[in-house]
């Protein structure tokens, strides 16, 4: 077995990978899907895959200009470790960060020469018994998918998300920035959004479409709504859009967020075990 | 040789004969010059099972563009209609275009016929096509000034501004009674308490549709107003005897049907006292044939409400299943929303029965029969709407909207209590503003220039709504008159805590106006019904004075005799 920049002959098997578990690494498949896997350049090679001796794909490691590394693969061998510690070496100047089931990162950050300055671990999830309802609509609490025209009201409640869930620890979103990414997530993703008499109070949406499968995020009921099943309301809704679309849904949680664990679970939710992501920088 | 010459001919003739006059017998054609009935059953009479089929049924799709899936059904299965929803209709130039083009493909099938392209545009706020359409007064307000000219006119319009689009059929006017101030669900998309009322403003509706070329749809048969619970999430009860909907809620169809009304909506209503189960009247041959067609005596479309609604399937039945029970009940039109995999399942499965049950074959082909009559009576002729809308230039809002609007808002305004109306600015003192929609705000400050805001937020329980009514009620020590929006039950509980400032207190009311008994010590009180840009101008030129309000409540009130 042995690890290569993926070439033009491979590029199917490894799409043919990639889908088999692709609740893994949606925010991969979808990359792929916008355009063709480029051949990879040794150093900051976009893609490397793991080929078997019948010329079969059985992993995958990104690499992206950012410096994000993805890997998916069942697991990652002493073997794996060896072939991919020079790869990941010299990537490491511009390395940001690991993310992928909890085992093939922390497989991966054993052979950095120091550990992650900063980590977070969550739970995988897949929806199996997706139980779609229409959304309830009535002239006080409705739900509705959001368009570009609602980007100013739904920014503050981004900002809050942001600071709750996906920034660490002294980091701040500049305003600039975080209205570019949340237009982008208006343009090309899903978005639902709960109205109370027309003014946003809640928000899920997906954040990567994959081949198959719609990777969810950015789910938020501020913290003084929480308890009125207004996240259940927006979540049955999203959901309900995606089998719409004959799609299926993932997402990852904080380990120890209880209340989205067992609103997830109760929404057909089932875990499918660890994720991790760890920072660089 | 000459005797024989005109015989041998013969053959040749009757071959003409068979090849092109019986020829044009056995094809017909939409655009045939016939009678809509004549028509459709010769239209029927030529069609396979597939494509007599295709025309009972109605599919949404996701997105904005043209479904691949959709454009294939309507090629492959005769798919006869299409439903738009929010999510297929914030832009409306894309909408247009997608309308276009499902359009060219249905008509380049072999009998040409176009396909109904429906949405829900009730007015008020059920407003399924959006971008710049008009957010009107809503029904509420018609009923609250009681005129049938403004139902009529409100109807022309959202038909003027929909027809702009391609959507050539509407499931409107919502003619359910209100008789419950707990339904929520149906709330201000009622007219109004009385039957014989309703149903004369429904019927004014749905003509001004009919002269915008769209055809209208009362809906919720035999009536949703009887319960605060919404078919979305469950299957509601309604425990009334068929004498009491006689009474009731059967009087606007009565009233529609004579009129001539194309199409009905049935729903996911159950009404075990009726029928002796709990099967939703969208399946119920008790309700759709003995009732609607026997008693009522219609002879339009019957279409189900949402049948991927929950209400439809409340016993666990397979959607197939529940479509062909649907249609077995009497439904000519089968609408459902979502699911590619279940549009695949429903039109094998009730195929498969097609051929199976000589029965079910008659009942879908007397459906489709229906449909494209209708169709041949709305999407032909001058007046139809256009099956290629023009993507630019749109009228939408139509042109006259903004100041008829205006002018329905001001005929629905109704001053429930007047001890300080009117309230010029000069004797208003300093004013408090609190309520949260932005036009609210705006047209306030217009009448009040110098006035304060105060933001009512949602609240998660009952405890944080009062300390949220306490602050207010602090923040009011400062002001001699508070004006108040009241939208729903959930701001009446904060607004409760004024009572003590009452004579400050000036209270409008929004949507339903159920919620002002639980105000009932308020002096001064305003309904306005709709929440869009007239309906807050009207309030306010109301309250300063500019004229005198003559709305009457559209529904009673417990405190107000």
């Amino acid at each position: 077995m042995s690890w290569k920049p993926v070439s033009s002959h491979l590029a199917p098997s490894c799409m043919q990978f990639l889908e088999q578990k692709e609740w893994r690494h949606v925010s991969l498949t979808a990359r792929l899907g916008k355009k063709r896997p480029q051949r990879g350049r040794a150093g900051d090679g976009k893609i490397w895959c793991r080929v078997t001796p019948e010329h079969q794909v059985n992993g995958v490691l990104f690499l992206s200009r950012s410096g994000v590394v993805i890997p998916t693969c069942d697991e990652i061998t002493h073997q794996d470790q060896q072939e991919l510690t020079p790869l990941l070496h010299s990537f490491f100047p511009s390395l940001f960060s690991f993310m992928g089931t909890r085992s093939t990162v922390l497989q991966l950050e054993a052979v950095m020469k120091e550990a992650p300055p900063d980590a977070q671990d969550y739970r995988l999830l897949v929806l199996k018994n997706p139980v779609a309802k229409p959304a309830r609509t009535e002239p006080n609490i409705m739900v509705r998918q959001a368009t570009l025209d609602d980007l100013n009201q739904i920014w503050p409640l981004e900002r809050e998300y942001y600071d709750e869930e996906v920034l660490r620890q002294g980091r701040t979103l500049s305003k600039s920035v975080g209205i570019k990414m949340l237009r982008n997530t208006l343009e090309q993703q899903v978005v639902y959004c709960v109205l109370y008499h027309n003014q946003i109070i809640a928000k899920a949406n997906t954040n990567a479409r994959g081949r198959q499968f719609d990777q969810i995020g950015g789910v938020f009921v501020p913290p003084s709504l929480r308890g009125k099943s207004l996240g259940r309301l927006v979540m049955n809704a999203l959901l309900s859009h995606i089998a719409s679309e004959n799609r299926s849904a993932c997402l990852f949680v904080k380990k120890d967020n209880t209340p989205a664990l067992s609103l997830y679970h109760g929404l057909g939710f089932e875990d499918q075990g660890a994720f991790r992501i760890n920072y660089w920088r | 040789m000459h005797r024989f010459a005109p015989l041998s001919i013969l053959p040749l003739l009757f071959f003409l004969c068979v090849a092109f006059g019986g020829g044009a017998q056995e094809t017909p054609h939409f655009s045939d010059d016939v009678a809509p009935e004549v028509l459709a059953q010769s239209l029927v009479n030529a069609m396979s099972d597939q494509e007599a089929l295709g025309q009972t049924l109605m599919f949404g799709y996701p997105g904005q563009a043209p479904d691949p899936l959709i454009l294939k059904r309507i090629q492959e299965q005769g798919l006869g209609g299409v439903k738009i929803f929010g999510w297929n209709a914030t832009d409306l130039n894309v909408l247009a275009e997608t309308v276009g083009r499902y359009q060219r493909e249905s008509i380049s099938t072999r009998f040409g016929i176009p396909l109904l392209v429906a949405t829900d545009q009730e007015g008020g706020w059920v407003r399924h096509v959006k971008g710049e359409s008009s957010i009107t007064p809503g029904n509420m307000a018609i009923g609250a000034d009681g005129l049938p000219y403004d139902a009529w006119k409100t109807g022309e319009i959202i038909g003027k501004e929909l027809a702009a689009v391609g959507v050539n059929m509407n499931f409107a006017p919502t003619v359910d009674v209100f008789v419950d101030p707990r339904a929520d669900v149906i709330g201000p998309r009622a007219f109004m308490a009385d039957p014989g009322q309703t149903g004369i403003l429904g019927l004014s509706f749905a003509k001004g549709h009919e002269v915008s070329g769209v055809i209208g749809t009362a809906k919720h048969f035999p009536g949703h107003g009887d319960t605060s619970e919404d078919s979305h999430g469950t299957l509601p009860t309604v425990n009334a005897p068929l004498s009491l909907l006689r009474e009731r809620d059967l009087i606007p169809y009565r009233t529609l049907i004579a009129g001539g009304i194309p199409a009905i909506m049935v729903g996911h209503l159950a009404f075990p006292e009726i029928t002796g189960n709990r099967v939703p009247a969208t399946l119920s041959p008790v309700l759709l044939e003995t009732l609607l067609r026997d008693e009522l005596g219609f002879e339009g479309v019957a279409i189900t409400d949402d049948l991927f609604m929950t209400g439809a399937r409340s016993d666990g039945s397979p959607l197939d299943e529940v479509c062909y029970r649907a249609m077995t009940a009497g439904a000519d039109l089968l609408l459902v929303s979502q699911g590619p995999n279940d549009h695949q399942a429903i039109n094998s499965t009730l195929l498969e029965r097609m051929k199976e049950e000589e029965s079910f074959n008659a009942r879908v082909r007397q459906a489709a029969a229906r449909v494209i009559a209708m169709k041949a009576r709305y999407i032909k002729g001058k007046n139809a709407v256009p099956l290629e809308p023009a993507t630019e230039e749109m009228a939408i809002p139509a042109q006259e909207a903004p100041s008829f609007f205006l002018e329905q808002a001001a005929r629905s305004i109704t001053a429930v209590r007047s001890k300080r109306l009117p309230l010029p600015p000069e004797e208003a003192g300093k004013v408090l503003l609190a309520g949260f929609y932005p036009d609210f705000f705006t047209a306030g400050l217009e009448r009040y220039e110098e006035a304060k805001t105060w933001k009512l937020t949602y609240q998660s329980d009952v405890a944080s709504y009062q300390q949220r009514g306490r602050e207010l009620l602090r923040a009011a020590q400062n002001y001699d008159t508070v004006i108040v929006l009241l939208p729903d039950e959930d701001m009446a509980i904060l607004l409760e805590e004024l009572e003590p400032i009452a004579s400050k207190v000036i209270v409008l009311s929004v949507l339903s106006p159920a919620h002002l008994d639980a105000l009932s010590w308020a002096q001064t009180s305003l309904a306005a019904y709709g929440t869009g840009e007239e309906s807050f101008k009207a309030a306010f030129a109301a309250l300063a004075g500019d004229f005198t309000p003559q709305g009457t409540l559209p529904i009673p009130l417990q405190s107000v005799p």
